[in-house]
């Protein structure tokens, strides 16, 4: 979660403005609510100000409408302080892609359903980065990279 | 979760009606229920609307029965509001392929039980 004081914003851009959608919900007082929705702007915008303190954002997500990868930012701006980015800097959301992000944990899912995820070779045999690339979580036993992907 | 205020709307569509299930469970004034279950649309229409500020949708199932893949659309659509995508634009669904969605998470699952993920 992100948990956000009176005056806080949740703030955001992209490469086109009014192409990617944002809908932000979570907990004002003791109230579940959906707090913001519309479409990123192509210069930071504030999507989401807090009417009071210990407001929670439980999730956001941004959904790429455009016919073209957009580079997005979202930043937490306190109040009176300065924006600090929340996700990677100028992150590339792939055409009709999703990513969700809950303070914790940030998701981008593609256009198949599949879930993006890097993988490192880092000391790691070609055989394992090989093994562990297709579409599938492997079982422990595919991850001995013996040198064979069943 | 995803939390609705009253005459907010889940919205769906797909590209062949009545070949995806969907079901939707969640919470309405402290009580947890299936909010609503059906066969998506091939036009965007209603999955659910909501009868009270604070609803809590906790998950949308989607199930493709058709035999050929699915590209699923949902939608938040606040009261006197417009249309915001929720997933993927035209996310492919496999066949008989489902889709969990919490409003934090996306799985997208086949129908060996495996999950879907795409190494990039």
């Amino acid at each position: 979660m992100i948990s956000l004081d009176n005056g806080d914003k949740l703030q955001g851009d992209t490469t086109t403005a009014s192409k990617v959608d944002y809908t932000i919900q979570g907990v004002v007082g003791t109230t579940l609510s959906q707090q913001a929705n519309g479409q990123l702007p192509n210069s930071i915008g504030d999507l989401y100000t807090a009417s009071a303190d210990s407001t929670v954002v439980a999730g956001l997500t941004l959904v790429n409408t455009n016919t073209s990868a957009e580079a997005v930012n979202l930043y937490m701006t306190p109040s009176g302080g300065t924006a600090r980015r929340i996700i990677p800097k100028d992150m590339s959301l792939g055409v009709g892609y999703s990513l969700i992000y809950d303070g914790n944990v940030m998701q981008v899912v593609n256009t198949d359903g599949e879930i993006l995820y890097a993988i490192s070779d880092t000391g790691r045999t070609a055989a394992c980065v090989v093994a562990a690339s297709d579409s599938y979580i492997k079982t422990q036993a595919d991850l001995t990279c013996d040198g064979t992907d069943d | 979760m995803l939390a609705l205020d009253n005459g907010d709307k889940i919205q769906g569509d797909t590209t062949t009606a009545s070949k995806v299930d969907y079901t939707i469970d969640g919470v309405v004034s402290s009580a947890i229920g299936q909010l609503a279950d059906g066969q998506l649309p091939s036009s965007t229409g209603d999955l659910y609307t909501s009868g009270a500020d604070g609803t809590v949708v906790a998950s949308i199932t989607l199930v493709n029965t058709n035999t050929s893949a699915e590209s699923i659309n949902l939608y938040l659509l606040p009261s006197g509001g417009t249309a915001r995508r929720l997933i993927p634009k035209d996310m492919s669904l496999g066949v008989n392929y489902m889709v969990s969605y919490d409003g934090k998470r996306l799985i997208v699952m086949d129908d060996s039980g495996r999950i879907r993920m795409k190494a990039v």
